[in-house]
Order: structure tokens, then sequence, then C-alpha cells
């Protein structure tokens, strides 16, 4: 008798655990009809709402086509599509930035396989070429942002400044005039792992500088080290920047700008969606990246794609859906809601001819430069700058010895 | 009750053929062999993998993976501060568990809000609770910054969050914050388990606070004590929310901990191989540990 | 002398309570006044303490903008079942652990606790491919068994403890009076043991109802979220929408409270001090 209440005891254990694993199984039954995954990043609380729409009506109008849409945030992306990756479960269709690993490990179809002749025409050709790797475009371009000098016009008013500065010798006088007379930060810096690589940029790209130069890291450049020195001068000398770098992200930077706080920073032309709600009083205006005087005016611009897997079996279902993502009014509404520049022609003009910032913005992203986002180690370069950068303003490190150690990190002699 | 229990153990060999007692544990063997199993094993193979940058194993490299971590110069540095994390943590929160439970044992007014109100760091996801210290501790617009100001303490702002020597005491004070609600309740229940004939009988023969705590209380709370302490000092060890939302481990990996450290290893730097290695690493240091003091805390009740 | 050695006492216990409810309600207490803040005056330099205008709003608000009761309804479920599952199969474990002497009684012991050790986050490579081959990807039911399996630690630890503390006499007295061991296991240790399995239930509870990586990972699909990756959604790439952030995180603790108040009193009853007496 108690042998066989115990042994009943444990089979109801079994068998309740059992169950309760596979009763709530979600039961999916195969079908004929043509689907593809579409992992898309989320770029704001409207990117998931606008999206499930736009796969709601295209599959309304292709009865046979499926569209599984997963949004995943920006945070947690990498980790997804690795995870994906590794148990070979590739997405079909992914939305992101970075992808010279993917094509590394021959996981890619080349972009031209998949997107239609008309699409591919209406995509301006640069930015298409900007994304292939070794010749060969593996990425289509979804939308780009470019950087531009968001100036407080109240308070250069107090400060006494007409215009903008252009060149960094004005950059800096422009600061110390805020500092004095407004008696608030003047430029805002950041120098965190959040988006410390566009502050690279900014400074490298100003004068002449950069990540790389003929195919090879050259992080310890001249120019770089002439950057960097003006960088430091600005928070260290003249302390004219907000005071930790190492301790504000460029978004809190961005409230801090809202609230009327900081003089002047750089930041992207997604900015003034967020400003038009956050700060709808706020007096601003938007100028080019001030560049080392004599340096040739450019600025920094940053471009996510998508992208689809060798793994996929649904090619045409694909093609299609991009035909339909990229059509001018899907498209734009996606661009006007996020706040990001057109890749396409036909938008390109027509949210140029609608809006003069727009247009200002589509003129500067010409002659603006990107990360190296095509070298597999950009990533980890990436960081090991941005810690340099970060031991240099934390006092820890001159430039010079900062930017070669990080050199030494790229040239593997460490 | 030694003699009894001898008794039965003997009375009961004869009711339960060997094979049986492990039916017993069957279900709770299958499910964590099925589940967990597989993923540890992945974890083993990986780390003696090499695995490219997006993810894909591809095959032994040599111990690699170990020998490049061994390279990473901030290794010591994340190494130290997950000692502090877990040891600072772990044994403030249980000195201040054990305070809070003695008083909750106690009968007062609004006992039962103060119990509630005690679970709310537990109750809350700690992405959010992790949050709401960021707010607090932020230099524009913290609310402890503004509390300071208000009664005229400091003149400008603080930035509690810049440097690692105010960043990091915040991070463990939202450690132990978070601590505590688990280790109070654990510690608590324990509490009610004492029988209350024990204090009565101490009663009689005239014992005072301190000597009714030190052989009656702790004694009695051995048990739960060690399985708090070797379950906290694991989560502590391997607890990410915190420090990733409020210092991201930075600048320069001054805050970071084992796991923070790993997790910019896996997913910002793309080295997986590595990020293994090191979890690896600390499960072996934490085995080792864990059964160290189960060890020792079991052979001082002989 | 000894009167006023009470009264002391008694104030510094009342002080202690205060002290307690101050600090442990403070960080709510500030998350409670930014939910209620409008977007502009949360970002305001110097900020405010109170609201200036009270955004009651947010809190009708917040339901519209993503699918809450959803996700609460998923959290539920998954954290319920869990739960039970855990038990179920932790009791006769924790039972077996403390009650009989085998070989691999120790080993079970650790081999249990080792699935605490690793950070969740190296695990989701392998525990993805796991779920694919029982076909659990992105389903509730795969949430519940992972949940279930990495609390199985946790609940057989602390059962065990607990059953230990409680006297053999009692259960073989039962047994002697007729009961078997199962019989014995129900009757007699699980009502004593009340605080030890509340205290299991409320941590499994409040481990599954908060788990976010495993949960971020294993689920896709909006309808299947949890709350924990449901909010996720109000981290946007440039911005985060904090009064709805703290919104929903006070609605979401409100399930928990209630649970905890609901079997709160069972802990303090003291239930074995009385049944060893008898």
């Amino acid at each position: 008798m108690s042998r066989r209440g115990w042994t009943r005891l444990v089979v109801l254990v079994l068998v309740t655990a059992v169950l309760a694993s596979f009763s709530l199984t979600g039961c999916s039954t195969a079908s004929a009809k043509s689907s593809f995954t579409f992992l898309a990043a989320q770029y704001s609380t409207a990117t998931e709402p606008f999206l499930k729409d736009l796969v709601a009506r295209f599959e309304k109008e292709n009865p046979n086509i499926t569209v599984n849409l997963q949004v995943v945030g920006w945070d947690v992306i990498n980790q997804r599509v690795n995870t994906l990756i590794s148990t070979n479960q590739a997405p079909d269709l992914l939305n992101i930035d970075l992808f010279s690993a993917y094509v590394n490990d021959n996981l890619l179809m080349d972009a031209s396989k998949v997107i239609s002749p008309a699409l591919k025409a209406n995509i301006y050709e640069s930015l298409y070429a900007g994304n292939a790797i070794k010749g060969t475009t593996y990425a289509i371009p979804l939308l780009s942002s470019v950087r531009s000098l968001y100036y407080n016009k109240d308070i250069f008013a107090t400060a006494g400044i007409a215009t903008p500065p252009k060149t960094w010798s004005e950059l800096r006088a422009d600061c110390k005039l805020i500092k004095e007379k407004a008696a608030v930060d003047a430029y805002g810096i950041e120098m965190t792992n959040f988006e410390g690589e566009a502050f690279f940029s900014y400074f490298a790209f100003g004068n002449g500088g950069g990540w790389k130069k003929d195919g090879k890291w050259a992080l310890n450049s001249a120019e770089n080290i002439e950057a960097f020195t003006f960088m430091n001068d600005l928070v260290n000398t003249d302390k004219t920047t907000n005071a930790q770098p190492t301790a504000i992200n460029r978004d809190e930077l961005q409230k801090v700008f809202a609230a009327g706080k900081l003089g002047m920073m750089m930041t992207a032309n997604f900015f003034p969606t967020i400003l038009k709600t956050d700060a709808p009083n706020l007096n601003y205006g938007v100028a080019p990246m001030p560049c080392n005087d004599g340096k040739p005016q450019t600025s920094l611009f940053v471009q996510d794609s998508l992208m689809v897997f060798k793994s996929t079996k649904s090619v045409p279902a694909i093609t299609k859906f991009l035909d339909f993502f990229y059509k001018d009014a899907n498209y734009q509404t996606f661009l006007t809601n996020e706040g990001f520049l057109p890749v396409t022609k036909t938008v390109g003009t027509a949210m140029a001819a609608s809006d003069p910032m727009t247009a200002e913005f589509i003129k500067e992203l010409q002659s603006a430069q990107t990360y190296p986002v095509d070298d597999t180690r950009y990533p980890e370069i990436k960081f090991a700058a941005i810690a340099a950068l970060q031991k240099v303003l934390l006092g820890q490190m001159s430039v010079t010895d900062a930017l070669n150690e990080v050199q030494a990190t790229a040239d593997g002699t460490t | 009750m030694e003699p009894l229990t001898r008794m039965a153990q003997r009375k009961r060999r004869g009711r339960f053929s060997g094979l049986s007692v492990y039916l017993w544990i069957l279900p709770s063997l299958l499910l964590i062999v099925a589940i967990i199993f597989v993923p540890v094993f992945e974890l083993f193979r990986t780390s003696f993998s090499e695995v490219t940058r997006s993810g894909l194993v591809k095959g032994w490299n040599d111990f690699q993976n170990y020998l490049d971590l061994f390279r990473e110069e901030n290794l010591l540095l994340v190494l130290r501060n997950t000692l502090v994390w877990t040891v600072v943590v772990v044994g403030v929160a249980t000195v201040l568990s054990m305070g809070i439970a003695l008083l909750l044992n106690r009968r007062f007014f609004g006992r039962r809000v103060v119990r509630s109100v005690i679970i709310f760091p537990w109750a809350t996801s700690l992405i959010i609770t992790a949050s709401v210290w960021k707010w607090i501790f932020d230099y524009n617009y913290g609310t402890l910054n503004l509390i300071l100001k208000f009664f005229h303490l400091i003149g400008a702002n603080v930035y509690w969050l810049a440097q690692p020597s105010s960043s990091f005491p915040v991070l463990l004070w939202a450690g132990i914050f978070d601590t505590i609600p688990f280790t109070t309740i654990v510690i608590l229940a324990g509490l009610q388990s004492i029988p209350d004939v024990l204090y009565e009988s101490a009663d009689i023969d005239g014992a005072g606070g301190y000597r009714k705590f030190a052989h009656i209380t702790l004694p009695m709370l051995k048990q739960p004590l060690t399985v708090c302490t070797v379950l906290n000092i694991i989560y502590v060890f391997n607890s990410f929310p915190i420090i990733w939302t409020i210092t991201r481990g930075d600048p320069l990996n001054q805050t970071d901990t084992v796991v923070t450290y790993l997790y910019k290893l896996a997913f910002q730097v793309n080295k997986m191989g590595q990020a293994a290695s090191i979890s690896v690493l600390s499960f072996l240091f934490l085995l080792f540990f864990s059964i160290l003091y189960v060890t020792l805390t079991q052979e001082r009740k002989k | 002398m000894d009167m006023l050695k009470r009264r002391i006492l008694h104030v510094l216990k009342y002080l202690g309570a205060l002290l307690i409810l101050g600090v442990f309600s403070f960080p709510y207490l500030i998350m409670i006044l930014t939910s209620l803040k409008n977007r502009t005056e949360i970002f305001a330099i110097p900020p405010t303490f109170f609201p200036k205008v009270w955004q009651f709003q947010n809190f009708v608000d917040m339901w519209a903008k993503v699918p809450l009761a959803q996700y609460m309804s998923n959290s539920f479920v998954i954290a319920t079942c869990a739960t039970s599952i855990t038990l179920v199969c932790a009791i006769p474990a924790a039972y077996a652990l403390a009650r009989m002497k085998f070989r691999g009684l120790n080993a079970y012991m650790y081999l249990v606790l080792v699935t605490q050790m690793f950070s969740p986050i190296v695990l989701l490579v392998g525990l993805f491919r796991v779920m694919g081959w029982f076909g659990l990807v992105d389903t509730i039911a795969g949430l519940i068994i992972v949940n279930a399996a990495f609390n199985q630690a946790f609940a057989v630890w602390i059962l065990k403890g607990y059953f230990s503390t409680i006297p053999y006499e009692l259960e073989q007295s039962a047994w002697i009076d007729g009961c078997n061991r199962v019989q014995g296991l129900f009757r007699v240790l699980l009502p004593l043991s009340a605080p030890g399995l509340i205290t299991a239930l409320i941590f499994v509870f409040i481990a599954a109802w908060n788990e976010f990586t495993f949960a971020l990972t294993i689920i896709s699909t909006e309808a299947y979220k949890p709350l924990t990756v449901g909010i996720y959604a109000f981290f946007g790439k440039y911005d985060v929408q904090w009064q709805y952030l703290f919104a929903v995180s006070i609605v979401a603790t409100v399930p928990v409270i209630a649970l905890f108040l609901g079997i709160e009193k069972h802990l303090a009853s003291g239930l074995t001090s009385g049944a060893v007496k008898e």
C-alpha cells in the first residue's frame, strides 16, 4: 500500500510535469505558402506599430506570403542575431547596422540577387556601393542619418555670438564666450561606450584624420593626435564642455540641450523630431559640423541596412516585400516617423522639396564619411579607441600614448 | 532524537529498496538534465573552440580562448571588483537582514506594512529598481542632488556616477538593497521555525537577550543561513542588471564585474569564445567555493 | 529600571521600523512621482521633486501604448505554472535529500546548485538549441519549463533546509499511527514547513515573474511576451519613455505584492512552534 502510494505520487508528478510542458505548446501547421522572418531593429516606439501595419497591408495584398515580423531593441539585437546564427536559425531578412561579420562567415546573400532592378535603380548609387565589401554589396541601405551642430540661439544671443562656429578656432572662442557670459556648458561631448565612436569621428574627420588610411588602421595619425589634443583642451584646459564626458551619453546630453542648459552639441538629424515633442519652445538652430581651420568641410553619416541570409528559401517573397517597403508612401512615412534620411532618389527629392532642413541634411550627407563598417574588427577597435580617449580625458594618459596604444591593438602587436 | 532517528533509518531500509530513493529525485533531475545539461555542455565546448564574430563555432583551438583571456589587461581589475562586489553585498546584506528579520519577528503596530515594504525591491524587476537608483544619483536630474541642495549640504551638483570612487559604492548599495528582501524573508521564516519552548526555558534559566541570540537563535538559524549565504553568493556573483543599468561597468572597466565584462566580450566585441572561457572559470571557482563553504559549516555542526 | 529598558526598546523598535519603511519605499516613491510627471518636466533642469502638473493620464495612456493586459496575463501564466512545476518536482527531491541517506545525496545537492553557477547570458545559445529540439522556441510553455528548471536549485535547497529542521520524530510517530511515507509527508511535514514552502513559493513566483534574459531570447511573438520583455518597448534607440516605463512597472508590482500579502500571514503564523509543543 505504501509503496503504491509513493509510486503513484511519482507518476503523478511526472505526468503533470510532462503534460504541463506540452499542453501549452502552440502547434503550427505546415503550409504551402511562402513565408519569411523579418528581424527588425526598434528605432522608437513608433517602429513596431508602423512595421506591423506595413506587414499586415503587405500580407493582404499577397495572401500567399506570410511575414513573421520580430522587432528587437538595439540593446539586444546583436545578442539575438548571434544566438540565431549559432543555432542555424538565422532570420531571412535582417535590419541592423554592422554586418561585416556575417559577410566574413559567408552568411549573406549578394543583394543584387534579391533586390528588384527598379528598386536598385532608385537607391543612390553612392550609398549602395558604399555598403560593398570587396566589390559586392551584401546589404541594402535602409536609412541614414547625418550629424550636424545643434546650437541654442538664446544662449548664443546672451553670449553675443551672431553665427554658429564654422572652424575650430571659432568653436573654441565661442565656447569660452558662452561659458563666461551665459554660465552654461558650451559644448556637449560624450566619450562612453554608448556612442563615443561618433565623437571620435567628429574630431578625427574634422581634422582630415579618421579610423583608416588607405585601407589600414591609422588611429595614431598626426591628424588624429592634433584632433584629440584639441578635444582634450576643450574639456580639460578650457573646461568649456560638460564636466564628465566619460559619464554621460549622447541621449542624456540631448536632454540637457532640450532643457536649454547646453550651448551646442553634435548629433544626428533625428534630433529635431525628438525636440518637437520634448522641447517645442526651444529656440535652436542647425549648422554644418565645425572643422579645423583650412580642412575640408565634412561630417559623419551613419547608415543602417537590410540584408538577406543565404539560408532563406523565400527570395521572391522578400523581393516583393522590399518593393513594398520602399514604395514612396510607405518609406516616407517610416522615415518621417523616425526622423531619418532617405536612401531612395524619389523620396529624397520629395522630402528635400517639402522641408528645407531635410534638404540641407541631404546636402551635408554628400560630403560626410562613415565608420569603417566593412572591417570585421571594427567593433573591437571602436571600444579600444573609446577606452583610449577615456584615459586621455580622465588624465591617465597623454593623447599620443593613448592613440599609440590603440594602434598597437589594431595592428595586433600587443 | 539521535537514537530514534537511527532506529527509523533501520526501519526505513526495510521499506525502501535502493532504487526507489532515486525515484523521489527523478522529476527534479529530469527537469534539470533536459533543460540545463545541454546549454552547460555547449558552454564548455564553446570555451574550447574558435568562434567567429557572428557566432559560428568552428572547432578546437588549443585553449586559445583561455590564453587570450589572460592577456586582457583589465582582467585583474575585473576580478578584484567581482570579489569586492560579492563579499560586500552578501556580507552587508546578511547582517542588515538579520537585524531587520529580528525586528520583524517582534509584534508591533504596522508590522504587516513594514513586511510588505521590505519586499518591494524583490517584487520589482531588477532593471527597474536599478533604473530608479540611476535616476536618483543622476548628475542633472538626480533626486539626491536635489535634496542635498535643498538642505544646502552641497553648493553644486555632484557627479555621483562619474568616478568609480563614488559610483562603485552606489552599485554596492543597490546590490545590498536588492539582496535584503530575499535574505530577510529566509531568516524570518527560519526564526519562526524556532520553537518558543527553547526561549521559555532560557527565560527560566535567566538568560539575557544576547545569550539567547548566541545560544538559541544563531544555532537554530544555521541551516537557513547556510542556504541563503551560498545562494546569495552565487546570485550576487552572477548579477548583471544592476551594474549594467547604472554604469555599464564604465568608465574603463572600472566598475565591471566578471558578468558585465563577459557580456561585453560576448556581444560588444564578439569574442564569444573568451566569454565562455571566463564563464567556465568562474563556474569552477563558485563550485569550489560552495563545496568548501558547505563542508566547513557542516563540519562545525558536529 | 526594567520598565525603562523596555520603554527604550519599544521606542527603538518603532524607530527601526520607520527607518526601514523610509529607506525601502524611497526609490519607489521617486518612481511613482516620476511616473506622474509629463515628459518635459521629467527632464527639466533643475528637476522637481513633486510633479508641477500631476499627469495621472500617464496611467491611462500606458494601456494604449503597449498590450499591457496581455503581457500581464502572460507573466501570470508563466509565473504560476513555473511555480507549480518547480514545487511539484522539488518537494519529493527535497524530502528524499532531507530524510533518506543514499549514495549521491551530496552530489545531487551540488548538481542542483551547479545550474545556478553560470551567468544566463552564456547559456542562451545552448538553451535556444534545446528549445528548438523540443519545439518550444517562442512558446509560453518553453519559458515555463525553463523557469521551472532554473528554479529547482533554490526550491530544493530551501525546502531541504526546512524539512531538516522539522523533528523526524513527528513523522515517525505518524508512521506508527499507520501513515505511509507519502501520507506522512503531506499530513505532517508539509503543514509544519509552511514558512519554508511559502518562502520557496514566493521566491520562485517572483523569479519567474521578473525573469528577463531567457524570455528575451526565447519569445519573439508579441502575444507571448511577458511583462519584462514587453516593457522593453519603452527603451527606444534614442529615447526612454520613463513616465510610461515607471507607470507600467508600478502596475506590474501590484500582483506580486498582493500575492505576498495574501500568504504573508501563513509565514507569520508560527505553525511549527505550536506543533512541536503538543
